[in-house]
């Protein structure tokens, strides 16, 4: 699946600032096509878990002990988004607070990249099997 | 420690990271523990001899590395909290025993080359190097090219040299008159 890796810290401002984008991607991405998680970035987990009590959203939610997660992607300030394609490559790599127009358009472009899942393809085949008639 | 004469680790670790670092660096004030708790990280017993190596080998390493945030200070200097997070991740490399090099080419490949403070002397980077010696060159060139015409100007302008004598008819006639109204 596609994943959405957003580094956040309740201190951050411009984290309040995008975070109406990423609510909106979870309620709008199936979360078996699109993965957000949110890494919290040098921070208290008790503020960082009274920041989504305050602001709403309810996706996957880490702490990062030592920063060692944030020191292997390369991230040293907050808000930092990296895009991953289903191939596990970072398409992209978002220094600012994200906007909905950039995440709708490396979200589509990279599940057309992945393609239509295992199962639907199967369902398709089903379909098409049963439209052809029996033989 | 006492009764082993010649052998003080500690003192040579110390005098190490004192050479290293040069004296009065803040680095002697920073422990290196979690941004966040304040707690020197989980590490098993190490024992103080290891103990110090691996805190000089990390000032060392530290020391090579730019902090991300405070561009101009090293990660063994800056005060920042991700600068030591960095620490700690170098800490805990070298106790998994990898070696500086790969603990180098970790950063590089997780933050880019400009993570390093001497930039390699690789690829693009090598014009950081090869720039200034080749302007130097050039400039010197035509610093001595200038020099050398100037002096061959001069040498055309000595009187001991023999004169050219259309130009010098009109002078000699003024000159003579000259000492002759003296």
């Amino acid at each position: 699946k596609v994943v959405v890796v957003n580094f956040w810290a309740s201190w951050c401002q411009p984290c309040v600032y995008e975070h109406p984008v990423l609510v909106r991607l979870a309620e709008t991405y199936d979360p078996e096509d699109v993965a957000l998680v949110g890494v919290l970035f040098q921070d208290d987990p008790e503020r960082g878990k009274r920041f989504f009590e305050e602001l709403g959203g309810d996706w996957p939610l880490v702490v990062d002990p030592g920063s060692e997660t944030a020191i292997r992607y390369g991230v040293y300030g907050v808000p930092e988004t990296f895009f991953i394609g289903a191939n596990g490559v970072v398409a992209l790599r978002h220094d600012l607070p994200v906007t909905w127009d950039l995440v709708a358009r490396k979200v589509d472009s990279l599940l057309v990249a992945r393609g239509p899942r295992d199962a639907d393809v199967e369902l398709l085949e089903t379909a098409t099997d049963a439209a052809s008639g029996p033989e | 420690m006492r009764g082993r004469p010649g052998r003080h680790p500690r003192l040579r670790a110390l005098v190490a990271l004192g050479g290293l670092i040069g004296v009065g660096s803040p680095l002697a004030a920073q422990a290196i523990e979690d941004p966040f708790t304040g707690e020197p990280p989980a590490t098993q017993e190490l024992g103080p001899e290891r103990e110090a190596e691996i805190d000089a080998l990390t000032a060392e390493i530290g020391a090579t590395l730019r902090c991300p945030v405070c561009r101009q200070q090293s990660v063994a200097e800056s005060p920042d909290r991700v600068a030591r997070a960095m620490q700690g991740v170098i800490r805990r490399m070298l106790i998994e025993g990898k070696s500086p090099e790969e603990i180098e080419a970790y950063f590089v490949e997780s933050y880019g080359p400009w993570i390093l403070l001497q930039p390699k002397a690789e690829g693009a980077s090598l014009w950081v190097y090869l720039g200034p010696a080749l302007a130097f060159a050039l400039g010197g060139g035509l610093f001595v090219a200038r020099i050398r015409r100037g002096a061959g100007a001069r040498d055309e302008a000595d009187p001991a040299a023999p004169v050219d004598p259309d130009i010098a008819s009109e002078d000699r006639a003024w000159l003579d008159s000259a000492i002759r109204d003296a």
